[in-house]
């Protein structure tokens, strides 16, 4: 089933974890060598600027060769295209096949676009129909996707495929009449939790498949807050059964959905701190923007400009005060920074520096003179930059 | 780190015994938060500074001009003394910001600056009709704070800032939404800039004034140089060959430079750009000689052959760079 060899993705792995430890200053440069000669990598994973270059132009390539084939087979009937889409996922699917076998690419951004193309092309000839149904398509993604996720270890597909199967189960249980409508939240947080218990499971037993299973983990966290929130649960069910709920209507159940609102997301945060995860940290500090926006939908309490001032005041004074009390490592934690020397981060920060504090108008191109005028100049004049 | 797997590393005598002991404690060393808290205290920067923004926008009428430009102007100076009182001094090599608070409070007292000769442009119209004057001021200030307290931020501001006294915009998200590229004026406006931002990458490196400024000059520099190359060579119709040439020999300086720093970065930006302007010439020059179904073929066949030879040549100099720097 696997499209690579078990030592090759093993010995990836070795030389992953030891670039860990030459990175943390626990090996030496001369025992990581010894270690890559000893587990040598047979994959071909490029450099990450030149696997973006590849994945582009790969579209570009497949995409061509799509326009190249319509227009010599000319197919203009709906029966046509369908098949032409399907000559073309076969094809992708032969190339990725052949890339795999002869050449050994891993994440090597040709073959992750192939299996993206692959997937685009099933969903287009779909959609080309017209008369789609959802439950049909949603199974179809969840079939092709796991099995691309098993033969080439591919962790988007692992997203996608868990996502798709989240989308089956939910189709099928809402046509069981109104209790399971009211019921599905419910359930789907329980396909959650059982997806996250399993894959949690298969993660620690499984190396090769290691950050497939840490990807699909993200996304049942955030599948099973959303199962949960008042605004997915209300709004949702609101759009699906037409139920012409107003604002402030309200739901049956609404204290429970209200308390998994604000519970869940600390849970995480505090899960995280307590067993060092940062998954679960930064999910959880994520959601915790999420049951703010949840409950700004429904409640104004203070004009927005307030609730901002608010906020970044009490944000700016928890960090401070963090920064402050970690400077001493406490509680296993400190707020210095470990990696110094990640040149990246700094040039990252200077340019979202220029992009967020920047309002300034392009200066409006007026002949006269270098520069044109722009209205507010410098920072913007009202001091919003 | 996988324990099991360095214990069997160490049996095979690929680590020492030392080194096994570093990896089995390395669980209990403490881990770093420390983009989580920084990343945090940015947010509620921004947010801040955009609440105070809007509360000031609300309530102008009742604060009056001059109290709120007396606050700016003595936040910013404020800030300025923070950095001052606590700055090493200057010097020619990258130097560590003494404190947490510094970076920011050097960040606030610089945007409290454009805010306040902003203003009182606006309001009071100091500089006249010289608009140019009420961003030069600030962009020499903040050229002087990038260099003398080191920061990369407030060099990024530095070089919007000459940007758009230039009469352009180069942040990353606008740089193509906001400028006019159906202006001449622009297009050349940006072709110079973008020659005076790699000449300043250049001679960062080459005299070793804050070298480690180099990527940030040239970053701006290379996406607007490459954008106006391409606007001028699609705007100029009769001459687009000329402009062609201008930009294939600036991508030959660029690729050889790309290759001699082993970045992978530099190479793809500008192998693609270079992809680009080739392809608008080849699709040009078939749709000239013949524009039926025979010339599409050729288009097509085209972009598939050419998409692949790319990746060829993408795949040759990843090796290329990886044996240079020996990765």
């Amino acid at each position: 089933m696997q499209a690579y060899n078990y030592s090759d993705l093993y010995n990836n792995y070795v030389e992953a974890q030891a670039s860990d430890a030459l990175q943390t200053g626990c090996i030496q440069k001369e025992s990581f060598v010894k270690i890559k000669e000893a587990y040598p990598v047979m994959l071909y994973t490029p450099n990450y600027f030149i696997r973006i270059a590849l994945g582009l132009l790969t579209i570009v390539a497949v995409v061509f060769s799509g326009l190249l084939l319509w227009l010599i087979s000319s197919a203009s009937e709906e029966s046509s295209i369908i098949t032409l889409l399907v000559i073309l996922a076969v094809f992708c699917y032969a190339v990725l096949e052949v890339f795999v076998q002869k050449k050994k690419y891993y994440n090597a951004g040709v073959d992750n676009i192939l299996m993206a193309m692959i997937l685009v092309f099933v969903i287009s000839s779909f959609l080309v129909t017209g008369n789609i149904s959802w439950i049909i398509m949603s199974g179809i993604t969840m079939l092709i996707t796991l099995y691309l996720c098993i033969r080439f270890a591919d962790s988007f597909m692992g997203v996608v495929s868990y996502f798709s199967s989240f989308i089956f189960v939910f189709l099928i249980y809402v046509k069981f009449g109104n209790i399971a409508r009211a019921t599905a939240p419910l359930l789907m947080m329980i396909v959650s939790a059982v997806a996250y218990l399993l894959i949690n499971k298969l993660s620690s037993k499984t190396i090769l498949y290691k950050f497939c299973c840490e990807a699909v983990i993200l996304i049942t966290l955030i599948t099973f807050y959303a199962s949960g929130n008042y605004f997915v649960v209300k709004e949702l069910s609101n759009e699906m059964f037409s139920l012409n709920l107003a604002l402030h209507d309200p739901i049956p159940l609404a204290w429970l959905f209200w308390s998994f609102t604000f519970l869940i997301p600390p849970a995480y945060f505090f899960y995280g701190i307590k067993h060092k995860n940062f998954l679960f940290i930064r999910t959880g500090l994520v959601l915790i923007a999420a049951t703010i926006f949840t409950i700004k939908y429904y409640y104004t309490v203070l004009p927005v400009e307030i609730e901002m001032l608010i906020g970044g005041i009490v944000l700016i004074g928890v960090s401070y005060l963090l920064i402050k009390y970690l400077a001493m490592q406490r509680h296993g934690y400190t707020s210095a920074n470990l990696f110094p020397h990640k040149k990246e981060m700094l040039n990252l920060e200077a340019l979202i520096i220029a992009e967020t504090f920047n309002e300034q108008p392009a200066a409006a191109p007026q002949n006269t003179g270098l520069y044109g005028g722009g209205s507010g100049g410098g920072g913007g004049a009202t001091g919003e930059f | 780190m996988n324990i099991s797997l360095f214990t069997k590393l160490f049996q095979d005598g690929l680590i020492t015994g030392d080194e096994l002991n570093k990896v089995s404690s390395q669980k209990d060393q403490p881990v770093s938060v420390h983009y989580e808290l920084r990343t945090l205290l940015y947010l509620g920067i921004v947010l801040l500074t955009t609440a105070i923004g809007i509360l000031v926008y609300k309530n102008i009428d009742t604060i009056g001009h001059t109290a709120l430009l007396t606050v700016i102007g003595a936040a910013s100076v404020l800030c300025f003394g923070h950095c001052i009182k606590h700055s090493k001094g200057y010097s020619n090599t990258k130097m560590e910001s003494p404190d947490v608070w510094f970076d920011y409070a050097l960040l606030l007292g610089c945007l409290l600056l454009l805010t306040f000769i902003g203003y009182i442009q606006f309001q009071y119209n100091v500089f006249g009709n010289r608009w140019g004057l009420a961003l030069f001021i600030p962009m020499v200030v903040l050229f002087y704070a990038a260099y003398y307290f080191d920061h990369l931020g407030v060099l990024s501001l530095a070089i919007t800032n000459l940007a758009a006294w230039a009469g352009i915009t180069v942040t990353p998200l606008r740089i193509l939404k906001e400028n006019d590229f159906s202006n001449a004026t622009i297009m050349y406006t940006g072709f110079a800039v973008g020659l005076l931002l790699v000449a300043a990458s250049y001679m960062s490196r080459s005299k070793n004034i804050k070298a480690h400024f180099e990527f940030t000059y040239k970053n701006f520099g290379a996406h607007i140089l490459f954008i106006s190359l391409l606007a001028l060579m699609f705007y100029y119709d009769n001459i687009y060959f000329v402009w062609f040439l201008v930009l294939a020999a600036i991508v030959f300086l660029f690729f050889k430079d790309a290759l001699k720093e082993n970045s992978f970065y530099f190479l793809v930006i500008t192998l693609l750009y270079a992809y680009i302007a080739l392809s608008y010439v080849v699709v040009r020059f078939l749709t000239d000689i013949r524009f039926d179904t025979g010339g599409v073929y050729i288009i097509f066949l085209y972009f598939i052959i050419s998409g692949i030879v790319l990746i060829r040549l993408f795949i040759y100099y990843n090796k290329i760079i990886k044996q240079n720097a020996g990765i």
